[in-house]
């Protein structure tokens, strides 16, 4: 063997990835020149310090930014996904019978959601009850109050179902729960809208708008997203900060609103 | 040399600051599945070290590997609902790891500029170093400089390889190339680390 031939072979021989008789070659030829030896030992030196390279340790501002992330867009327990979501299947048919604030279902609305975070819309919502919102009363300010917080909550969900889950998860996905939950949340905004103007709440009402604007793009959406619209609608939601403005909204019922 | 793990699993060093144990991931699994505050801490600090240092190793810039780990532990975090528990913690904690690393690359811009134009930036920072010679020569500041030099391709292979200790084939599985391209990245990568290294080690040779 000639010194290229050694050059050739000596990440080999080194990796021990050389053939018995090849080794020896190597081997032999090392031994008698002192250039080709050389550049065995740095090469030697040069593994053996990448093997062992110190451990370094990261700042403690590491995790008080991975746990601000987490205040911001809250990670949503999972479990018995499938279980929970017929729990909000009733919940929601009793719903539209007993006028009963919303908010009590927000949790096991939360569980739906999960459904986004795994990326699968396994559960599609059967037809019929499509009413996420409850039929317009005529609306008495308690009445009124109930309705906004349940339309911010609703759309809190289905933001963090958004923002929680995987940009590929949500191209393949059919997007079709969303759809169809953004769409019953539009028609709440505009019955919002409408009355909240007469109650002087400039502040909800503009929260109800904003809401209304990624509403719209979610409820407009098609399946099989291209990447840029996703990006558009988590981006959308970052940037007006929605999710900070809800959980500080200002309701009345606002304990059972910090849920999660 | 780490034993190689059943199914398509990379061989995966042991996390260096903290034993792996099974009993106390379950635990801190459990915790975290319901996103129980003290046990994403707890995971975080059982872990943190082992993910930035293949971060750290992986970009050798300590912004690019806080922004990775930050990454990392959000997507543990959301995703530790799906870990369905058929392989260790750490296998999945890894994986996740390099693939966020190699998203990393993936959608950093090509660099053009050759390895040479960085590695006299660097040299500097380097021959800086030889001062300190008398307390005995240290390589691991001119390795890093020069692991960082390295084109990105040639750097990840570099790292799988000859830092986390993986197999080309395991390297050409991660990275979706041919164990071969992986081979010829790494000589390319070695070649390049020898040629810039060299002189400090015979520098430290013949003192
Ligand atoms: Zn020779």
């Amino acid at each position: 063997m000639n010194c290229s031939d050694v050059e050739n072979r000596l990440n080999d021989y080194l990796d021990g990835a050389l053939a018995g008789g090849e080794a020896d070659e190597v081997q032999a030829h090392l031994r008698q020149c002192q250039s080709c030896k050389q550049q065995c030992t740095s090469l030697e030196q040069i593994l053996a310090q990448a093997s062992s390279l110190p451990t370094e340790t990261p700042p403690n501002s590491l995790w008080q930014s991975i746990e601000s992330e987490l205040d911001r867009v809250p990670v949503i327990a999972t479990t018995n996904l499938a279980g929970r979501f017929h729990d909000w299947m009733s919940g929601l048919t009793a719903q539209l019978q007993v006028p009963v604030p919303a908010l009590k279902y927000a949790g096991a609305m939360a569980l739906l959601i999960c459904g986004m975070l795994v990326g699968k819309f396994l559960l599609p919502l059967p037809e019929g009850q499509n009413q996420i919102v409850a039929p317009a009363p005529a609306a008495g300010e308690v009445q009124l109050a109930n309705r906004a917080t349940s339309y911010i909550e609703k759309s809190k969900i289905l933001f963090l179902g958004i923002v929680n889950a995987d940009l590929e998860d949500l191209q393949n996905s059919s997007w079709q729960s969303e759809r169809h939950m953004a769409r019953g949340l539009v028609r709440e905004a505009s019955f919002l809208k409408e009355n909240l103007s007469r109650k002087n709440d400039a502040r909800v009402r503009q929260l109800v708008e904003e809401l209304e604007l990624i509403l719209l793009e979610i409820a407009m959406i098609e399946e099989r997203q291209d990447l840029n619209n996703i990006e558009l609608i988590k981006g959308g939601i970052d940037r007006k900060g929605l999710l900070l403005k809800i959980n500080l909204a200002d309701f009345a019922d606002k304990p059972e609103a910090q849920d999660f | 040399m780490p034993t190689p793990t059943s199914g398509d699993l990379p061989q995966v060093k042991k996390p260096k600051s903290g034993v792996s144990d099974p009993v106390k991931d379950a635990a801190l699994i459990a915790g975290c599945r319901k996103g129980e505050r003290r046990a994403q801490v707890a995971l975080y600090q059982q872990y943190k070290d082992w993910v930035f240092n293949i971060a750290l190793r992986m970009t050798n810039q300590q912004q690019e590997a806080e922004d990775i780990s930050q990454k990392v532990f959000l997507q543990i975090f959301r995703k530790i609902a799906s870990f369905r528990g058929d392989a260790a913690l750490s296998s999945w904690i890894y994986r996740m790891t390099v693939n966020i690393c190699i998203n990393h690359f993936r959608k950093e811009k090509k660099r053009k500029e050759h390895i040479s134009n960085e590695l006299s930036a660097v040299g500097e920072q380097g021959t800086s170093g030889l001062q300190s010679r008398n307390e005995g020569f240290n390589l691991a500041p001119h390795l890093k400089a020069a692991i960082r030099a390295l084109p990105a391709g040639y750097r990840m292979v570099f790292v799988l390889h000859d830092i986390e200790g993986h197999k080309h084939e395991e390297i050409a599985r991660m990275l979706k190339i041919s164990s071969g391209t992986s081979k010829s990245q790494l000589h390319k990568a070695r070649k390049e680390l020898r040629t810039y290294l060299e002189p400090f080690i015979e520098i430290h040779s013949t003192l």
